[in-house]
């Protein structure tokens, strides 16, 4: 550690200085086009889809993304989300302040949602042969989004989930929210599927864990996709932590084709933090802000190298 | 004989043994050593600091002679560039005095210099707990959160430095007015850069935060208003292309052309006003004139190129390629 301080304070000092001359240029470009970009709306800029992965707790970095974003000024026209994903890009969507969503990941203690988690025996659900309800899971969902649709979204939105039966994604976009949002949250093995329109659905990253396509369904041009990164490091304590890590290291193998098709890829190392682990939301959320703002000059550039010839066609 | 050893055993918890026994003198010459290396550094005689210090650690002097020369030691590293040895010694030094607030906040302006906010935000924090309004922690802190992109938490602490400083120093009324910019607190930035005007009435840092604060809400031509201020203060080429910039995202091409051409007679491979006029070419629909400043522009930095690749249809490589790792 002090090697690398040492190191880095003499990089500080040697830096050349014509580098530092044309990064200038280029940050006087980007921020003086960025003005422009954040400032305008489609059709006048291509339209902008931000996706969020799944991941359980460590999905609340998405909190810390949506900061940074704001912070740039950074567009958002279209949001999707699978698992936790689409819980934040909901609560997102339907306009609730940043803030409270951060307020949200400090209260999960109180709001109980690990315990869902925890009362889990497995034991138990071999004997009795039945699925367990997620009871603290479902009252938060219709608490903040109890009674909306997707038509009265403030920003038009998309989550994901699956038919148990037929290995289907099913991609939801119109309809009554709250459903949809905890069929895509729904890990499947554990928890009962949810019975909707004829479908047994359970949570969307088993087949879609960086929802790009549902995005660009919407009219996304250019995605960004809030991923976190990585299954969880930690050796599983338990049979039923052992299950939600398959489930995640799959998740995981999803994301890593799927990152491909996004714009640009903003991933959160939140690996140390397990899915259940819901009182650490605080931290992986300030994870995401920390990830998301290391990241933002890279991710406004990458989305002005695609806008600028429709930018500057529209002045 | 009994009475006496009486007597010493009532003096013992007084003192410990040592202390009574051998330490005053030893005491003593330690702390005549310290006298001599606090008026060294006093001095700024760091070489003598340090020429002490091995004298005076020998003597064994008690903690809180010892904490007070860790300072002198630690400051004298790092003046003669020996911050590996600070680093050393504010650590050890914390460990043994954690109620110290110098080396907590010498250690995290070390973290805070080398890009490691995240050590130095809970140093400054303990600094803070202890005297709140030390401007140092505050500025310190303010950075650190500003490096981390906690910008609510930097605009605060930045807030209390300015205000501990009375708003007289230009150089943080400027970063605290950047980062308000950053945070896109507009109104927050002119007032920040009103303060700023009011102790360097000439100086072009205060009409390029309104610039930028005009900028960033789409009013170009009260952004070029300020530019054309900071210019009278300070002609820069940088600055004179911004305006250019805001000229063309105000819709006036033709004056952004004439701007660029001005930069383009001084020095005809500058990249940024090639891309400037490309751009306000390709905003007039006269692509094919537009083709040779962006070809020029492939030659500026790494942006700037790959925008000029993205209007000449993929010459550079694109973002997929470019920016995702």
């Amino acid at each position: 550690m002090r090697l690398i301080l040492i190191l880095s304070l003499l990089a500080a000092f040697l830096r050349p200085a014509a580098l530092s001359a044309q990064e200038s240029d280029d940050a006087v470009l980007r921020d003086a086009l960025w003005t422009r970009l954040a400032s305008s709306k489609p059709p006048a800029r291509p339209a902008v889809g931000l996706a969020l992965s799944g991941g359980g707790a460590r999905g609340f970095a998405h909190a810390g993304v949506l900061e940074a974003l704001e912070y740039a000024g950074f567009p958002v026209d279209y949001v999707s989300g699978t698992s936790m994903g689409s819980v934040i890009g909901s609560l997102y969507a339907a306009g609730i302040p940043v803030a409270d969503i951060w307020k949200f990941g400090r209260e999960a203690k109180d709001l109980k949602i690990g315990s869902d988690f925890r009362s889990i025996k497995l034991i138990s659900l071999l004997i009795t042969d039945r699925l367990i309800t997620p009871t603290h899971i479902n009252d938060f969902i219709e608490g903040r989004l109890g009674g909306l649709t997707f038509d009265k979204l403030k920003i038009p939105f998309a989550c994901s989930a699956m038919d148990l039966r037929t290995g289907e994604k099913i991609i939801f976009t119109e309809g009554p929210l709250p459903i949809a949002v905890r069929a895509s949250v729904n890990l499947p093995g554990i928890f009962a599927p949810v019975q909707y329109r004829h479908r047994y659905l359970v949570d969307g990253g088993v087949v879609d864990f960086i929802p790009i396509g549902a995005a660009e369904r919407l009219g996304a041009d250019w995605v960004l996709a809030s991923v976190t990164s990585g299954a969880s490091t930690r050796l599983p304590e338990n049979a039923l932590m052992s299950l939600l890590q398959v489930i995640d290291i799959r998740g995981s193998l999803l994301a890593g084709a799927a990152e491909k098709e996004a714009g640009f890829v903003i991933k959160p190392e939140v690996g140390d933090i397990s899915v259940a682990d819901f009182e650490r939301c605080e931290e992986a959320g300030e994870t995401g802000l920390v990830e998301a703002t290391r990241r933002m000059d890279a991710a406004r550039e990458a989305l002005l190298i695609y806008a600028a010839p429709k930018l500057a066609e529209k002045l | 004989m009994r009475s006496v050893l009486l007597f010493l055993l009532l003096l013992l918890p007084a003192a410990p043994a040592r202390a009574f026994l051998f330490g005053r003198s030893a005491d003593k010459a330690a702390g005549a050593r310290l006298g001599e290396m606090r008026g060294a550094f006093e001095k700024g005689d760091c070489a003598a600091v340090l020429a002490a210090a091995d004298t005076f650690l020998r003597a064994k002097p008690p903690a809180a002679m010892r904490e007070e020369a860790f300072g002198y030691m630690g400051r004298c590293y790092e003046a003669s560039g020996s911050t590996d040895k600070a680093i050393s010694l504010y650590q050890l030094s914390l460990g043994l005095h954690p109620e110290n607030k110098l080396f907590a906040s010498r250690l995290a302006l070390i973290y805070n210099a080398a890009g490691f906010p995240e050590n130095a935000a809970p140093l400054f924090l303990k600094v803070l707990a202890l005297k709140p309004d030390d401007l140092e922690a505050n500025l310190g802190l303010a950075r650190a959160y500003a490096a981390l992109g906690f910008l609510a938490r930097a605009a605060e602490f930045y807030g209390k430095a300015v205000e501990l400083q009375n708003y007289r120093d230009p150089a943080i009324l400027d970063e605290y007015a950047r980062c308000l910019l950053r945070k896109r607190d507009w109104a927050g930035a002119a007032v920040a850069a009103a303060r700023g005007r009011e102790v360097t009435p000439r100086s072009a840092a205060w009409p390029i935060t309104e610039a930028r604060a005009s900028a960033g809400q789409g009013e170009y031509f009260k952004a070029v208003e300020a530019m054309d201020a900071a210019i009278r203060y300070e002609s820069s080429r940088r600055f004179r292309l911004e305006r250019a910039l805001y000229l063309l995202l105000g819709g006036l091409p033709r004056r952004a052309i004439e701007a660029a051409e001005a930069e383009l007679k001084l020095d005809p491979q500058d990249a940024l006003a090639s891309q400037v006029k490309g751009m306000a070419l390709y905003a007039l629909g006269s692509k094919a004139e537009a083709s040779p400043y962006f070809a020029a522009a492939l030659k500026g930095g790494p942006f700037t190129a790959k925008v000029a690749g993205a209007f000449l249809g993929g010459a550079a490589p694109g973002p997929e390629e470019a920016c995702k790792k």
